[in-house]
């Protein structure tokens, strides 16, 4: 229950203010797409960047619009986070370290649709469909997992009860 | 003067199929939406549920 409810503050918030405001999420799009851009140029692959799009030189782009650059999943991550009980501490670890990795995930995410378009283009339906089930949710799963396992862990130590998330 | 404006004029309409025969960009880029967000919503719910169920169940 609180989960859902700090989800659904979270879609309020994200749908209506930050969203509309744009500037989280244009830094987001265009960040990822420049660090990718530039670990796809530093292996060897000639990349084309402007603003929120990137390609392989000479090929189709791929376009990282505002919602579709991983705002909405860090919130439903930090969510599952801030309702499950746990050390505060260790909570703050939890939700600053996953968002740094979903964001790094991200940035793989955008080159390999950079990649994928080069190599298949063909594909690209299925390949932006799923990629966020490789990209993103075993390191969510896994660590939601680790977070209910630690808290878990610190209530056998310090006595106290779950909360109902 | 006249003269050669009508002819700069005249000479100048065959390159207009020049112009107008430009390559085209390439398609129009693919966007990158996240799917299946309700589902590992669901999956993070059913695994809270789980560990509540196992510690009730201790």
């Amino acid at each position: 229950m609180k989960a859902g409810g700090v989800y659904a503050a979270w879609l309020l918030i994200y749908d209506f203010v930050v969203l509309p405001d744009g500037r989280v999420d244009t830094w987001l799009s265009i960040t990822g797409v420049k660090l990718a851009a530039a670990g796809l140029s530093f292996v060897g692959w000639e990349i084309e960047t402007a603003g929120r799009f990137i390609a392989c030189a000479g090929n189709r782009g791929v376009e990282i619009q505002n919602g579709c650059n991983g705002m909405e999943l860090l919130g439903l991550y930090a969510g599952f986070i801030i309702a499950y009980s746990g050390d505060a501490k260790k909570r703050l670890m939890f939700i600053a370290g996953g968002i740094g990795m979903l964001f790094i995930a991200n940035v793989f995410r955008i080159a390999f649709f950079a990649l994928s378009n080069l190599y298949y283009p063909q594909y690209w339906d299925p390949v932006h469909h799923y990629s966020s089930y490789v990209f993103f949710y075993p390191i969510v799963l896994t660590l939601w997992y680790l977070w209910t396992t630690v808290s878990d862990r610190n209530d056998i130590f310090s006595g106290a009860s779950l909360s109902s998330a | 003067m006249r003269n050669k404006i009508a002819q700069i004029m005249v000479l100048s309409l065959p390159l207009i199929t020049v112009i107008t025969a430009q390559p085209s960009f390439p398609g129009a880029p693919a966007q990158a939406p996240i799917g299946g967000l309700g589902l590992l919503a669901a999956a993070g719910g059913a695994m809270a549920l789980k560990k509540l169920y196992d510690k009730h169940k201790k």
